[in-house]
């Protein structure tokens, strides 16, 4: 079962205790940084920065595993594709299509990004107590004019969260109900349409319940997505800024 | 008994049409524990989403200290009236963790950090679940889940608390601890309005009222309920108790005579 | 014939902080044809359990047979069927009938053997033929989780395991779910019911088990069970025991109404004769 996806797992390392807007600001840079990076030798010090980042948190493998685990294939596609429908020097060829050597590298470029991305993504996860992120998130956002939308920064804090909070209710009803359908005799493997068919109706169906359910509940404790305050207000402390400045200079410098 | 809240006349109909409450009238004084029980569909549970304005009436009138549920601009000030605790822990947590869940609804109202802090430290202790504070409530068991969800809502010091068969998805212990915390904060005042299928924990209720078809077609003291009125015609079991006291007192001990807890049952036997 | 389980133990999200051991060194057997309950409180480890019958989790250490075959084969899903909590939720048919012939499908069933067994699983459950070609989405709660419940019944399996199939059900449906299944055993299914209701039950299971945060403290028959288990006694056989301590001669070992309401019947009345 893959309980890990995009969890959180409470600890005390740095990283779990730099303010959550500093963790979100120095996601964007690493993703800007991660699409900037133009080679394997700019990749191999993301790569780095990443192994030590998450050495310094403690988090374990299985955990970023997990976050890219279900992403193999989309991955492997982008690869494949890569590899074929770039032009250049012929490596081998397989039906009639040609296999290039730029192809081979920027395949392995463009797979490395995306790895990164989640993986990146999954540290944040792991190391952010997601009310610590959407507090972030909705004091990042409070300046903006989202007023003029129609919808205040509180809202799109909450629906982040929700988001969030329903990535691994999602993933229990989906095992759940693999789990039964599975039961019922379901072979995945032979009969992948009918699978698909078994578990997405009624997941649609369980996800539509529980938003309902939750949305009920929320409104019964009074939310109504206008002026919210925070029992958890981070407070950006000296060094916050520092490590901020510091990943940042980093990420820039050396891709 | 001042009136707490009044519901006459109710009616309401699902989207398709099918009524699923037929006009309903239901006084509750403040300070009452009242429990509703009925079969799976008898419309208990749309009725009490009425009293804190999550549904509202096709006609008739819900008004919870005087204030109409039609008129939205109430609608705060009743969901604070009134809160409810919901059959399916999971479904209703918002927070990643015990503390930050039951700091929802004084959030909600906006209130300062320092004073959430404080409503959230009341609560937890109330329910004896301080410890668990930065549990995720999804680890937790089942009869603690419910705890944190009854903080959730004692948070935000309401008057009347509406518990939806919060205890049919819990076994046995952690139901009675559930249980315990239900009448416990009754006794310090709180007005209870208890829903529920088993009639088991309707024993220590001031009030029984029982629901079929969308309709009240009980409302008395429990001892008067039982005594009255054929409850399996409504789909409702009677506690093993209940229904053995009855079955000896009308197979020729009429002294035993209707008993609804175990201790009643073993002091008429054995005097 | 029988499921054989020996010195399971299995643990959750292992090897992170989040890390839990869900069932510790637990051996039990079930043989073909009996009627069995797994009690114990929610977060025991019974769910656990009972997904390795059928080979949805694999032993963390120790091993599951089947017929003596290890449990996550393929040919055991065949044999095993297991129905979850909250089964409304897996319906998926456009229809009554199509979401009952899932099972015996996969199964392999077809024609009017396939017919014959949809019809008699949802008759067995009181269901009429009215709402076989009915969308299982425009049915009560109560009749959804039927519909479910048949769903299984139908593939003809040697076991079926149904978790919590009784919570939340109102009285009748209860009745109709626990005559269908002592039916079906009585036809030599195996029956396995987990509940942390045990006293719905122990009148007619064969044999009860009961876990304790992973482990089994206990395993035996219902009578040994109100005589010896350390928790978890229905009302009524505390009631008779009770009795017994403050002298009135009833058995201790009871736990249904009938029986109980038939010994203090007996005892009130040899008093009565006494006084005459």
């Amino acid at each position: 079962m893959n309980t890990l996806f995009f969890r959180y797992v409470p600890g005390n390392s740095i990283v779990h205790r730099l303010d959550p807007r500093v963790k979100i600001a120095g996601m964007l840079i690493a993703s800007i940084s991660i699409f900037i990076s133009s080679s394997l030798r700019e990749m191999a010090v993301v790569a780095l920065v990443f192994f030590l980042l998450a050495l310094i948190s403690s988090i374990s493998v299985r955990v970023i595993l997990s976050a890219v685990r279900p992403m193999l294939m989309f991955l492997g596609i982008i690869f494949i594709l890569q590899l074929f429908l770039t032009e250049g020097n012929p490596l081998f060829s397989l039906v009639g299509l040609d296999a290039t050597y730029e192809g081979l590298a920027l395949g392995v470029l463009m797979s490395m990004r995306f790895l990164f991305l989640l993986m990146f993504a999954s540290l944040l996860t792991a190391t952010t107590a997601p009310s610590l992120m959407t507090t972030g998130i909705e004091k990042m956002l409070r300046p903006l004019p989202l007023k003029r939308l129609g919808i205040s920064s509180f809202d799109l804090a909450t629906m982040m969260f929700l988001s969030l909070h329903f990535v691994p209710l999602l993933y229990g009803s989906f095992s759940h109900l693999r789990d039964a359908q599975v039961s019922r005799g379901l072979d995945m493997a032979r009969n992948p349409f009918k699978a698909v068919y078994s578990l997405s109706v009624p997941m649609v169906r369980t996800a539509f319940i529980s938003a309902e359910e939750v949305a009920v509940a929320m409104e019964s404790r009074c939310y109504q997505g206008v002026n919210r305050s925070s029992l958890n207000e981070p407070v950006m402390q000296k060094n916050d800024l520092a490590a901020l400045l510091v990943f940042g200079i980093v990420m820039f410098l050396l891709v | 008994m001042t009136l707490m809240i009044e519901i006459s006349n109710l009616l309401h109909s699902y989207p398709d049409g099918t009524p699923a409450l037929n006009s309903v009238n239901l006084h509750i004084g403040r300070g009452e524990f009242v429990v509703i029980a009925g079969r799976n569909g008898s419309g208990k549970s749309s009725l009490v989403r009425h009293i804190n304005a999550l549904l509202l009436p096709s006609g008739g009138c819900v008004s919870v200290n005087g204030l109409c549920t039609s008129q939205k601009k109430h609608h705060p000030d009743i969901r604070r009236t009134v809160g409810m605790v919901f059959q399916n822990p999971d479904s209703q947590f918002v927070g990643m963790t015990a503390e930050e869940d039951v700091a929802f609804g004084p959030e909600n109202l906006g209130l300062p950090p320092s004073e959430i802090r404080e409503l959230v430290e009341m609560s937890l202790e109330t329910l004896g679940i301080s410890e668990l504070r930065s549990h995720s409530p999804r680890s937790l068991s089942g009869g603690q889940k419910q705890k944190v969800a009854i903080a959730g809502v004692l948070a935000m010091e309401p008057e009347c608390i509406i518990f939806d068969e919060v205890t049919s998805m819990l076994d046995p212990f952690s139901r009675k601890e559930v249980l315990d915390t239900v009448k416990r904060i009754h006794a310090k005042g709180t007005t209870v309005i208890y829903v529920t299928h088993r009639l088991e924990e309707a024993m220590n209720a001031d009030r029984l009222v029982i629901m079929d078809s969308g309709r009240v077609v009980a409302d008395a003291s429990p001892r008067d309920v039982f005594l009255h009125h054929d409850l399996e015609k409504y789909g409702i079991e009677l506690p093993p108790v209940v229904a053995l006291s009855l079955m000896l007192s009308k197979a020729g001990f009429p002294d035993i005579g209707l008993a609804l807890t175990k201790d009643e049952l073993l002091e008429a036997l054995c005097p | 014939m029988s499921i054989d389980v020996r010195n399971l133990t299995f643990r959750y999200d292992r090897g992170t902080s989040l890390e839990k051991t869900s069932l510790e060194d637990v051996s039990l057997s079930i043989d073909k044809g009996e009627f069995v309950l797994i009690g114990g409180e929610i977060g025991s480890g019974k769910s656990t359990l009972v997904r390795h019958f059928n080979g949805l989790l694999k032993p963390f250490s120790g091993q599951v047979t089947v017929d003596g075959m290890a449990a996550h084969e393929k040919k055991v899903k065949a044999r095993v069927g297991v129905l979850f909590q909250f089964p409304q939720q897996q319906l998926f048919g456009r229809t009554v009938f199509e979401d009952v012939a899932f099972g015996p499908r996969n199964f392999g069933y077809r024609g009017n053997e396939l017919d014959l067994q949809v019809h008699s699983a949802l008759e067995l459950l009181g269901l009429g033929k009215e709402i076989y070609s009915v969308s299982p989405f425009r049915l009560s709660g109560g009749q959804m989780r039927l519909v479910a419940i048949a769903g299984v019944l139908a593939s003809r399996l040697d076991y079926i395991v149904l978790d919590e199939p009784f919570s939340g059900l109102d009285a009748e449906n209860k009745k109709i779910l626990l005559s269908a299944l002592r039916h079906l055993n009585s036809r030599g299914t195996s029956v396995i019911v987990v509940s942390h209701r045990m006293s719905d039950l122990l009148s007619v299971a064969d044999r009860v088990f009961l876990l304790d945060q992973g482990n089994l403290v206990f395993g035996g028959t219902p009578a040994e069970y109100v005589k010896h288990a350390p928790s978890h006694l229905p009302e009524i056989t505390c009631l008779m025991k009770e009795l017994r301590r403050k002298g009135f001669d009833v058995r201790g070992d009871i736990f249904n109404i009938d029986d109980a309401f038939s010994e203090i019947s007996r005892v009130l009345n040899t008093k009565e004769a006494v006084r005459r």
